[in-house]
């Protein structure tokens, strides 16, 4: 028997003791591409009774056998898709957790399946309808706000934690940390660290945020968002992270005009967020948070390529994204430009 | 001289002939993979044009800054060098306009080697 047989037969007897089904036929089990620090399969089932009888799709999410430092175990993810679901987030419904090793050879998490696309470069350019455009980028707004209405303290997420209330200098003095173990100069990116600690404003709240929010980690399908992905860097953090990481130019995916995202325009997201969240949105503290977004970015990115360059994983991809850095690095310059001044400190 | 042709012109003709011969015989799934190389191999070709230059550009332009501003004291005229003096806030206000000035020449010389086609002035 097959490895994908032996796993698809024990995921199967474990939906069966989890849901009380008497039987649980399985229908199609596939491996999904992609993700080095997670496994995730395609997992389709018959149940006969339980709590879920009939066809279930879903995807089972585990940690992979080769294990990076994961930001999250799938129990933490659970446990904030959960609270996510609870809020009354699209997201993929979870459905069970099993930290039982045991099972099949690492902790796991199963969801229901979401239809739809995620892949940014597709939804930007052909994916999503013109006339569906401004619906959808509503429905991003309503989505957050609804997600921001989780609040600590918040036993279930325990785990995450709670910082300084000063979250802006907190995310500069973490970038700053993270800058001194690239063995490269960065000259933009230390004057952009200090724009924005001289910038820096007082946290308008702290709340649960995604923490990578952008096109590409939702779902959509007919200009509708179906479920939205990628829970793994969810934090206490301030709201404005959440919507100045959509906002950034570095995920527009080329279409720059459209500043939500490549998808749509800002006053439909700001005036949606308002609505559904009953906080209006101020444009310029998106306008700071986007700069912190692609300075993150580009941080990210550095460590992206020290993999490679270390030898620790040769890879072409990893290789070419360090050399994203002047795109960054030029947008953020122009940002900071057009938001007004250079460096000198605000009075 | 070197040879011809060269290395420049040896990885443009290696990227037309994979992007124009290869790509169209291989699967859809290998397409990303493709793309990737043949951008890699630009990069690369751009570099050997006018990588050197633009380097010595660069640190000229950092020199001119540290001269100009009045500041060098005695920090090196390297990128080192320079994001230390900035990390270490030793560069003064009256400065930080030319800073600023600074650092887009240098991440537009780069994007000109890395990515010539993303929009910029």
């Amino acid at each position: 028997m097959g490895t994908e047989c032996r796993l698809s037969e024990a995921l199967g007897d474990f939906i069966a003791q989890r849901s009380g089904a008497e039987a649980v036929h399985v229908l199609a089990f596939e491996r999904m591409s992609g993700g080095a620090i997670q496994s995730n399969y395609l997992f389709t089932v018959d149940c006969r009774g339980g709590e879920r009888p009939g066809r279930l799709e879903l995807v089972v999410r585990s940690d992979a056998p080769s294990k990076v430092d994961a930001s999250m175990t799938r129990a933490q993810e659970f446990a904030v898709l959960r609270l996510a679901y609870e809020a009354g987030v699209t997201v993929p419904e979870p459905l069970w957790l099993c930290e039982d090793t045991a099972v099949i050879g690492a902790a796991f998490y199963i969801m229901k399946r979401v239809p739809g696309t995620a892949a940014g470069r597709f939804l930007v350019r052909e994916g999503v309808a013109p006339e569906h455009a401004g619906a959808l980028t509503r429905q991003l707004g309503q989505e957050l706000a609804r997600l921001h209405t989780v609040r600590p303290p918040e036993p279930r997420l325990g785990f995450l934690p709670l910082g300084q209330s000063d979250r802006a200098k907190e995310r500069v003095a973490e970038y700053r940390a993270a800058l001194d173990s690239i063995p490269q100069p960065r000259p933009v990116l230390e004057y952009v660290l200090n724009w924005l600690e001289d910038h820096a404003p007082a946290s308008s709240d702290i709340v649960l945020c995604h923490g990578d929010y952008r096109t590409g980690n939702y779902m959509v399908r007919d200009g509708r968002v179906t479920g939205i992905l990628d829970w793994e860097f969810a934090s206490w953090s301030d709201p404005y992270e959440d919507l100045g990481w959509l906002c950034a130019r570095s995920w527009r995916f080329g279409a720059f005009d459209k500043e939500v995202g490549g998808i749509g325009h800002k006053p439909d997201l700001f005036d949606a967020y308002a609505q559904a969240s009953g906080r209006r949105v101020e444009p310029g503290l998106v306008l700071y948070w986007e700069v912190m977004a692609m300075l993150r970015w580009s941080v990210i990115a550095l460590q992206q390529a020290q993999r490679h360059l270390s030898g620790e994983e040769s890879s072409l991809e990893l290789a070419l994204t360090g050399r994203m850095l002047p795109e960054m690095e030029y947008d953020m310059l122009r940002q900071i430009e057009s938001i007004g001044g250079t460096n000198e400190r605000p009075a | 001289m070197s040879d011809q042709p060269d290395g420049r012109a040896l990885l443009e003709v290696a990227r037309r002939t994979l992007l124009d011969k290869v790509l169209p015989a291989l699967p859809p799934d290998k397409t990303y993979d493709v793309l990737m190389i043949a951008s890699a191999m630009a990069i690369a070709a751009r570099e050997l044009a006018s990588g050197a230059a633009r380097r010595d550009a660069g640190k000229e332009a950092v020199a001119a800054f540290w001269r100009e501003s009045g500041c060098a004291g005695d920090a090196p005229g390297d990128e080192a060098g320079l994001a230390a003096a900035i990390r270490g806030r030793r560069i003064p206000e009256s400065a930080q306009a030319a800073l600023h000035g600074l650092l887009l020449t240098l991440a537009r010389s780069r994007l000109m080697l890395a990515n010539p086609k993303y929009p910029h002035d």
